[in-house]
């Protein structure tokens, strides 16, 4: 009945946040446990009081600063130096700079949005297919949440109370591997799509994209450097970060305006509220549910079908793919990882950080898969081709996708291998 | 209308206060990493931005209501016709009205005003009388005690209120003040 509800709420289109609070109110009335209510604002609050959250509106205002300060071209540029001459050299930039960005964004679809804008029309004036540069912009994309800092993993180690720090270098080593598949992936069209040379450039040219892009440089080594050694949270890193993007851009490059500085606030903090509140909602549910004990009942049901839990990752993969077909990101994660997390780790003594990554990868993947999927739309909108002609041409990088996460489910080493390292 | 002018008031002042929690939230943490690296760690800074992003979240979230900035599954509300989808937003807006009154209920039950009122604002005996130990509560580093950080809720519960409401009777009375900027899916 409940259960009902909370699908035709979702429907309609009811702000997810909202659906899933009152979703958390039906359980508790429908349970007859009216005593809940009287903590229910301070769970709604106490839900959100954790200071990993902190990372995200940080990560968000970097982002921001980066693109307003120039930083984000000026990283591309960079890129484009060492392929000069390539066959194909701008199809590998698009990855190389995409994992770039992903070491300094947590957001795939912001991701996208801003590459798309760079490279498309970059790669078509070459002489690419437009569809074709689309699509491997949104796959590069995809390698943003996985490679840290990610927005997803930072609200699923909030939701799994795990170090944050600790779950994005879980991301390491499987964000690499989507990147070195994806150039394999591009190798291989190579055949199919006979890409233009690149354009040498001059050595002096080359020269001063380098210089100018080395301060840009300067952020993805503080976050990426600051998580790995352990110096700093993820939090302080995003800050330093903010703070680093904000002096280059402004003294470097001289892009950075403080005039603007009111309208950057005022977005990251109504984007980074969207997303926490929806986390307060997760939280709430995740509450409510522990006292219907409905992931007890799945559990249940679950335990019934397979004891094995390389068929319960499988199972639980592809009940992701097609919610992540209508719900993407961030909004499936707070309400799948409730239910699922605790049967994960107690009936089937999975790793967290692998069934995270794994979550995490896997909704990714329903950011480009239609009907629901924001970034195969923005994609789509961005570089001005129909969503169903991007998504042809993402298939193969799908398919790499998929079978990087087929891997990753059977060797649990490649998430949690480099964290014993450490 | 009265409730419009109300709420897109009340909007100006949210979007101020947003801006400076937000550079108030950053002033923190920096704070904080300047201060631990001459290992001179101040113990109240960490509580201190929490509470800050937490106000962030929840005037955001009251904003978003006004703005119609919203993040949910538009699979059917993208495909049906703009009268069906105007149905849809006055369903929405309804649902979002009733949650939120349903809040400052439960809210209003907490804080319990009166009771406070009838103990002469005296803090134990509330507590004595009532079992309800919100007056109680203290922060952990700050010197505050809890009750006043967990204004936020009341607040924006009440703002989140009138803007639903705003939002109705602009639907209802057909008038569509602020453009309708339904997200897909999720942010990431």
């Amino acid at each position: 009945m409940i259960l009902a509800l909370f699908i035709i709420l979702l429907l309609i289109g009811l702000p997810i946040a909202i659906v899933v609070m009152t979703t958390a109110i039906g359980y508790i009335l429908n349970s007859g446990n009216f005593g809940l209510f009287d903590s229910l604002p301070q769970q709604l609050f106490g839900g959100i009081e954790s200071y990993g959250l902190l990372a995200i509106p940080l990560f968000m205002l970097a982002g921001e600063f980066m693109n307003e300060g120039g930083l984000t071209k000026r990283l591309v540029a960079m890129a484009s130096v060492f392929v000069s001459g390539f066959k194909g050299g701008l199809a590998y930039v698009n990855l190389i700079a995409n994992m770039m960005m992903a070491s300094i964004m947590g957001s795939a679809v912001a991701q996208i949005a801003v590459m798309s804008n760079v490279m498309v029309p970059e790669m078509e004036k070459k002489g690419y297919d437009r569809a074709y540069a689309g699509a491997l912009t949104a796959a590069g994309g995809l390698m943003s949440p996985i490679i840290p800092p990610s927005m997803l993993f930072v609200i699923y180690g909030v939701l799994a109370q795990i170090p944050i720090g600790d779950m994005f270098i879980a991301g390491v080593v499987p964000g690499l591997m989507m990147g070195t598949g994806f150039i394999l992936v591009v190798a291989l069209l190579g055949l199919k799509y006979n890409y233009p040379k690149s354009a040498k450039i001059t050595l002096s040219e080359a020269r001063s994209d380098l210089l100018m892009g080395l301060p840009s440089l300067i952020i993805p080594v503080v976050i990426i450097g600051g998580i790995l050694l352990g110096i700093a949270t993820p939090t302080e890193s995003a800050s330093i970060a903010v703070v680093a993007a904000l002096v280059i851009g402004k003294y470097v490059y001289k892009e950075l305006q403080f005039k603007n500085f009111g309208s950057l606030l005022f977005n990251t903090a109504l984007n980074s509220s969207a997303v926490i509140f929806m986390v307060a909602g997760a939280n709430l549910l995740g509450w409510a549910l522990i006292f219907e004990q409905l992931p007890q009942t799945v559990a249940a049901w679950l335990a019934a079908l397979s004891d094995d839990p390389l068929v319960f990752l499988l199972l639980v993969n592809l009940a992701l793919l097609l919610v992540g077909m209508v719900i993407d990101g961030i909004a499936a994660l707070v309400m799948v990882v409730p239910i699922l997390l605790p049967i994960a780790v107690n009936v089937y003594g999975i790793d967290p950080y692998h069934f995270g990554v794994i979550v995490c990868l896997n909704l990714v993947l329903g950011l480009l898969t239609p009907p629901v999927g924001s970034g195969l739309f923005v994609a789509a909108s961005m570089s001005r081709v129909p969503p169903t002609a991007i998504f042809k041409a993402l298939l193969p990088f799908l398919a790499m996708s998929m079978f990087i996460l087929l891997l990753l489910i059977w060797q649990p080493w490649l998430v949690t291998g480099l964290q014993k390292a450490l | 209308m009265f409730i419009s002018r109300m709420s897109d008031s009340l909007l100006k002042l949210e979007s101020a206060a947003l801006k400076l929690l937000m550079a108030g939230l950053l002033g923190l943490i920096l704070l904080n990493v300047v201060t631990r690296s001459f290992s001179y760690a101040l113990y109240w800074v960490d509580e201190s931005a929490i509470y800050c992003m937490i106000w962030v979240v929840f005037t955001g979230a009251s904003v978003a209501i006004r703005k119609r900035h919203r993040i949910a599954v538009t699979l059917i509300f993208d495909t049906v016709s703009p009268k069906t989808r105007h149905f849809l937003n006055i369903v929405i807006d309804g649902i979002i009205l009733c949650f939120s009154a349903f809040m400052l209920w439960l809210i209003w039950r907490w804080y319990d005003p009166i009771g406070l009122m009838n103990s002469g604002f005296d803090f134990e005996a509330f507590s004595a009388d009532s079992f309800n130990f919100i007056y109680d509560e203290p922060t952990n580093t700050i010197g505050l005690k809890k009750f006043w950080i967990w204004l936020i809720l009341p607040l924006s519960f009440t703002t989140i209120f009138i803007h639903a409401l705003a939002n109705l009777t602009d639907s209802l009375a057909n008038r569509e003040t602020m453009p309708d900027r339904t997200t897909i899916g999720g942010i990431d």
